[in-house]
């Protein structure tokens, strides 16, 4: 355990790292759990600040779209749940002004969450735990469609898909996108769709069921042919989800890869 | 020379002891002393003792010296006072709390010394005033409640030149002699006088000036852009402007300091903010998108400022910023003794490791 501290928060253990930064658990005098992500090296911080600009823009939209929302009598949205909130960025003077980016995860405490790149190498997971997710991640792209649209810019700057950029809270039904590690700018969607499907269809044990081999045929559509735009996905997802099944509250089911016994993490 | 750092606490009280508690004016007694006497009070006199200092505080330390806050960082704000102006020494001392907060905040682990200065016009009696660099309540407020305004103005426009020469010329400050730079603000809603006149700097800076603290500039007076060049080689320089952009003023600032330098406000009241956010940007212990509490048309300009370029100074320096509580061999000695028993990479976060792009979890 590193026992440092920068500014009100205690910096603890080392949880990941990149090419460019570390990534940090910490802890705050106020008791709030927080990620801390450390340059490498002073030239290496131009990658955090470019995630700081990005995350503040999203925040600002999400912001935009709550008022709204709220204005207009309609239920919340929750974008604010599809992505970290970035506490600040700054350049340390006590490490060689490597620039460091706080953030932190809305509702939820960070020990709940876990990088969804490992849940998905070590376990495999049933058909219906996969339609959250692969609804949440269609919900996330096209949160930058309508960031495009609100700019009235034809082109939307998606971010690079990579699960490792997301946390994941089974019990909690959450996906977290928390790191940014790029971004692609892209009149179509079709590439997204395909990849955010592939990820789910090498990680999802689908049965045999007639309505889990129409659920697959989807599943293999986007992946093969992919959408114009992520809402269009969504909706059709969706859709397909409601008539097969409806819409309601499934539990986190997942094995461990290479055995057949289910586990079930439910909500409180 | 102590460990004292501004405290609200100690701010009222100086207040109080000074009898400076009404909001509004502040330096009314000094104003009449100084056209009583035709001499200002010399804590605020350029002409007395002209160098200005910002040192790193050292207290004796077992046959060694001990820093007890910080690295110093001098930031000099000098206002103008004329005209409508004339009451912004009432506004300093209001928002003196506020402004030393708010740039402590944004500058973590250092000592920040307050220069809070005015200027007039050369047509004035007093053109102007300039205090020693300082870090505790007492003697800020006592040297604020000693400033004359003149309150008048003579032509149009007026002479801040002056006190950019003073801070290029006239000052000696730590985080020059170690590669850093201060912070140097003209606070004005007028256009700037260009000329710079053997005459005048004797005039404000003392008789004797080219006998002893300028001697080698007798025969060569800088001219404006000469002055502003060496400033910016010191401080990070901004004008605070309060008036529009794309008006004759900010066409002329911009013109002497570039567009990076000049900061169009609204009013003087939200300096602290203002001072601070620069101040927290250019030393990048803030982003951009941090700001909050001033206007979306003040961030934009202040985003196209050199963010991060006391950052970039600091990386090239030798060893780490003095801290308190390093120690120093000699009282004038520039650096603390470098731990050479302990490896300096120990408190850094992280060790070399060869990773890809993507994150690797532990």
């Amino acid at each position: 355990m590193i026992c440092l501290r920068v500014r009100n928060i205690e910096v603890g253990k080392l949880i990941g790292e990149t090419s460019k930064l570390r990534i940090y658990l910490g802890s705050t005098d106020a008791k709030q759990s927080v990620i801390l992500k450390v340059a490498k090296t002073f030239d290496d911080g131009h990658i955090l600040a470019e995630e700081a600009s990005k995350f503040n823009e999203m925040c600002a939209f999400k912001d935009e779209i709550f008022k709204l929302e709220e204005k207009q009598g309609k239920e919340n949205s929750h974008y604010d749940w599809l992505f970290a909130d970035l506490q600040a960025s700054f350049m340390e003077p006590t490490q060689d002004d490597r620039r460091i980016n706080v953030l932190s995860m809305p509702d939820i405490e960070i020990d709940k969450l876990t990088p969804l790149t490992k849940l998905s190498s070590e376990t495999e997971i049933d058909t219906w735990t996969s339609i959250w997710i692969l609804g949440r991640f269609f919900k996330f792209y096209s949160f930058f469609e309508l960031l495009a649209a609100s700019m009235d810019c034809p082109v939307v700057e998606y971010p690079i898909f990579s699960s490792g950029d997301y946390l994941i809270g089974p019990k909690e039904h959450r996906l977290i996108y928390y790191n940014f590690s790029g971004k692609i700018n892209d009149v179509m969607a079709m590439d997204f769709v395909k990849a955010i499907t592939k990820f789910i269809l090498d990680w999802v044990a689908i049965g045999d069921r007639e309505e889990e081999q129409k659920y697959l045929n989807l599943l293999k559509d986007f992946s093969e042919v992919g959408r114009d735009t992520c809402e269009r996905a969504h909706k059709e997802f969706y859709r397909l989800v409601e008539e097969l099944w409806g819409i309601q509250y499934y539990p986190f089911v997942y094995r461990e890869r290479g055995t057949s016994y289910w586990n079930v993490i439910r909500e409180e | 020379m102590g460990r004292e750092t501004f405290s609200v606490e100690s701010y009222r009280a100086a207040r109080r002891e000074y009898e400076v508690e009404s909001d509004s004016g502040v330096t009314r007694r000094a104003e009449q002393r100084a056209r009583d006497t035709g001499r200002l009070n010399e804590i605020v006199d350029p002409g007395v003792k002209p160098m200005r200092y910002s040192k790193i505080r050292l207290n004796p330390h077992q046959k060694k010296w001990i820093a007890t806050v910080g690295c110093p960082m001098d930031i000099e704000v000098s206002c103008d006072t004329t005209g409508s102006m004339g009451g912004e020494v009432d506004t300093e001392m209001a928002v003196l709390p506020e402004l030393y907060e708010a740039v402590a905040k944004v500058l973590p682990g250092y000592d920040p010394q307050l220069c809070l200065g005015i200027f007039g016009d050369c047509d004035d009696d007093f053109v102007i005033c300039r205090p020693q660099f300082e870090m505790e309540a007492p003697k800020i407020v006592n040297y604020l409640k000693e400033m004359a305004p003149q309150r008048a103005g003579g032509d149009y426009p007026e002479d801040p030149q002056y006190a950019m020469f003073a801070r290029a010329y006239l000052t000696d400050a730590y985080t020059n002699h170690i590669g850093l730079k201060g912070y140097h603000f003209i606070v004005t809603d007028s256009i700037c006088h260009r000329s710079i006149t053997k005459e005048q700097i004797k005039r404000i800076f003392g008789k004797e000036i080219f006998e002893n603290e300028l001697k080698n500039m007798e025969h060569h007076i800088p001219n404006i852009k000469k002055v502003i060049k060496d400033l910016k080689k010191k401080t990070h320089q901004f004008i605070l402007l309060l008036n529009d952009i794309g008006g004759d003023e900010y066409e002329d600032w911009r013109e002497l300091c570039g567009e990076d330098s000049v900061i169009c406000i609204d009013f003087t009241e939200n300096l602290p903010a203002v001072i601070s956010t620069i101040i927290g940007l250019t030393e990048g212990t803030i982003d951009i998108t941090e700001v909050k509490g001033l206007r979306p048309s003040l961030i934009k300009q202040l985003s196209k400022i050199k963010l991060g370029a006391q950052a970039e100074l600091r990386h090239k320096l030798p060893y780490p910023v003095p801290k308190a509580g390093d120690i120093f061999a000699k009282k004038s000695d520039l650096w603390p003794i470098q731990p050479s028993d302990c490896n300096p990479e120990a408190e850094m976060l992280g060790e070399p490791i060869v990773a890809s792009e993507e994150i690797e979890y532990l």
